[in-house]
């Protein structure tokens, strides 16, 4: 199994301003950990409803540092040579597909064809009314969206209709190394996000830690989909964050949030991420992690 | 080739069986075969474990069975740590065409005969355990259950619901020799035998045998009962595990044994998670391991398995039901072998008053300190 550092909320590693995070991101290089993950909010709306999906308040303050993903990502590009630089998720439908397909391209070719983009389709909606985007149709959007993307770097020059986005004979260059980005949808296993990830997409992250027969399904699900889209489901990933498991004393416990991923890869999980927030607060403290998280997803074996 | 349980024998526990341990060995592997509707003369592999010899070699039992040729005879020199560690081996050597059908067994007079409790393991790390007055095996696993205790903020009112717990399960099995149901006022009145353990947290040593019938699944399809899968099993000794079957002097953490090594290997094996697990049959020598195994397979976080138990968790209507037969502390001690005996029974749905409601997986453990092994057995689906 790949292993990833999710790195969204990890203050004390990164610093209160993000001042550390070349050398975490250099780190993270240096280590044989597979992906270096990032999430995105434009805004948080002080109203404070939580996740339509999880449910309950944001599980972070308000003010918390959320940079810019992208711009995260071709920064830490600059000084990394290896490590895949993934979102988890980006909420694509926020910005004009020409612009997020352009700095999509733009990070993947600085970074020689690194980037993995992990999108979703977002959920507050006061963060779309400030953006200038209804949202109402999110689902829709964020379909039309990336095959909007799709096309700009498959094709140059491109055109494209659907109900949201259209563009007819323009060129967005630079084209990403090999001609395509690999595109990872979030959420849960209803039919819309499968029938999206077998049409359009490398692979799913799950919004929580699915159950093994939950997996299967999915796998199921996806198979059966990919067929009738006619394409081979063998490439697809599925990358789930691990809920951190925490010990009476309230300590994080790295061996026993890992322990519920030891059987996932028989039923199709491809990768696992952590809260890196929750075991390394230092640089020492990360080493140790991800050289304890790769030694675990080694044993695990790779798809 | 999976490999798969068809079978199960036992010998009735007593404290005094008044005949030799061949004898007891013979009837329970021959009550397995029966109990599976296989022939002797189709057995070519046997397994057993015995503790300063107190049990018979695989061998003489092979001879006194009427088996014909064995072409896979595996005495090994180990206690608790054996059963599931020979059910691994057993159905490795079947997957790997050295036998066909293997019984597992364990034969012993612990009560009459050799007493485990009693025992001196003169090994190259008794030289240090002894002279300062630290020699009886309950001393050591004591030892580790009050560092355990300490270090993941649990008491005995944890202990104690454990024990009770599986008096419950033991009050419905007629096999159990400790059957009487006892509250917790009774816990608390009896003395310390070794502090935290009272008697009621402590195994109860017989006579006895108890054997099981392990074959390649398409074999155990064929027979009388439905197989118990074999989807994972190992065994696992962590660094610096001794010199010798009691040696524990330079372990490095008594707040964890051998259960948090091997957890990842048997679900990575079976492709399942803790969550996928139904029900749990843990080597209980005392109370003690069962809260530790239950940490550290990750069936509970860590610091949670007493509240978990004092919560009724482990109960036959709890979420992980545990010690089905009420566990070594009730039924007996036959180091484990009755343990896997019993996940085969639950898994195969024959529980009977005892029976777990869901039973399509168990995860089974052999072993209570720096080495053990463990298995997970599945329904066949």
């Amino acid at each position: 199994m790949l292993s990833g550092v999710f790195l969204t909320h990890a203050n004390e590693l990164l610093g209160s301003d993000g001042e550390h995070l070349l050398q975490v991101a250099r780190v993270l290089d240096e280590s044989a950990v597979d992906y270096l993950v990032v999430a995105d909010h434009v805004l948080l709306s002080a109203g404070g409803h939580g996740h339509d999906a999880l449910g309950g308040p944001l599980p972070f303050p308000l003010d918390e540092p959320y940079p810019d993903p992208l711009i995260t990502l071709a920064a830490a590009a600059a000084v990394t040579s290896r490590i895949r630089l993934a979102t988890g998720v980006l909420i694509a439908p926020l910005r004009p597909a020409p612009v997020l397909a352009k700095m999509a391209a733009s990070v993947a070719a600085l970074s020689s064809g690194r980037l993995d983009l992990g999108v979703g389709s977002g959920w507050q909606e006061e963060e779309f009314t400030a953006c200038g985007v209804p949202a109402a149709a999110k689902a829709q959007r964020l379909d039309d969206c990336i095959s909007a993307c799709k096309a700009l770097w498959h094709h140059c020059p491109a055109s494209f209709s659907s109900g949201t986005v259209s563009f007819e004979d323009v060129a967005c260059s630079p084209r990403p190394p090999g001609g395509d980005i690999p595109v990872w949808f979030g959420g849960r296993a209803i039919p819309a996000t499968l029938s999206r990830i077998a049409r359009l997409g490398a692979g799913w992250l799950p919004l929580r830690l699915p159950s093994v027969a939950e997996l299967r399904q999915a796998r199921a699900d996806l198979n059966r989909l990919c067929e009738q889209a006619g394409r081979d489901p063998a490439g697809l990933g599925i990358r789930v964050t691990l809920p951190t498991v925490r010990d009476a004393s309230g300590a994080a416990d790295l061996p026993g949030t890992l322990l519920p991923a030891a059987g996932l890869a028989e039923a199709g999980v491809t990768g696992v991420q952590i809260n890196i927030r929750d075991f390394a607060r230092s640089v020492p403290e990360l080493r140790d992690t991800a050289a304890a998280l790769h030694a675990f997803c080694r044993e695990s074996g790779r798809p | 080739m999976t490999a798969a349980i068809a079978g199960i024998g036992y010998t009735p526990f007593s404290a005094q069986a008044g005949r030799s341990v061949l004898d007891l060995a013979a009837e329970a592997c021959q009550a397995a075969l029966d109990d599976a509707g296989l022939p002797a003369t189709e057995v070519d592999g046997l397994g057993s474990f015995m503790v300063m010899h107190d049990s018979v070699p695989c061998q003489a039992v092979a001879t006194t069975l009427g088996i014909g040729e064995l072409r896979l005879s595996l005495d090994l020199d180990l206690g608790g740590q054996a059963p599931c560690h020979l059910v691994s081996l057993a159905s490795a050597a079947i997957t790997a065409g050295l036998a066909d059908s293997v019984l597992v067994f364990r034969a012993m007079k612990g009560r009459s005969g050799n007493r485990v409790g009693a025992m001196s393991f003169a090994g190259g790390g008794g030289q240090y355990r002894y002279p300062i007055g630290y020699g009886a095996y309950m001393m050591y696993i004591g030892m580790w259950a009050q560092r355990f205790l300490y270090e993941t903020g649990q008491g005995e009112e944890d202990l104690a619901a454990i024990v009770l717990a599986q008096r419950e399960y033991a009050a419905a099995n007629e096999r159990a020799y400790r059957r009487r149901l006892i509250t917790e006022e009774e816990y608390y009145q009896a003395p310390y035998v070794v502090e935290p353990f009272r008697a009621a947290d402590c195994t109860v040593e017989v006579d006895g045998a108890c054997a099981v019938l392990v074959t390649s699944l398409d074999r155990a399809r064929a027979l009388r009962h439905p197989p118990a899968v074999i989807a994972a099993a190992g065994y696992s000794a962590g660094p610096r595990s001794g010199l010798d079957i009691g040696d524990h002097l330079l372990w490095a953490d008594y707040s964890r044994n051998y259960t948090h090594l091997l957890a990842p290997r048997l679900y990575r094996a079976a492709g399942l998670g803790p969550a996928d697990i139904q029900m749990a049959e843990i080597y209980d020598c005392f109370s003690s391991t069962v809260m530790m195994a239950l940490e550290g397979l990750g069936l509970c976080g860590r610091g949670e398995s007493g509240g978990f138990a004092r919560g009724g968790g482990t109960r036959l209507d709890g979420r992980l039901p545990v010690n089905t037969h009420g566990g070594l502390l009730c039924e007996g001690y036959l180091h484990g072998m009755n343990t896997v005996a019993e996940a085969a029974l639950q898994v195969q749905g024959r529980g009977g008053d005892r029976q777990a409601p869901r039973h399509e997986t168990c995860i089974v453990t052999s072993g209570a300190l720096m080495d053990g092994s463990g298995m997970i057995l599945t329904a066949d689906r």
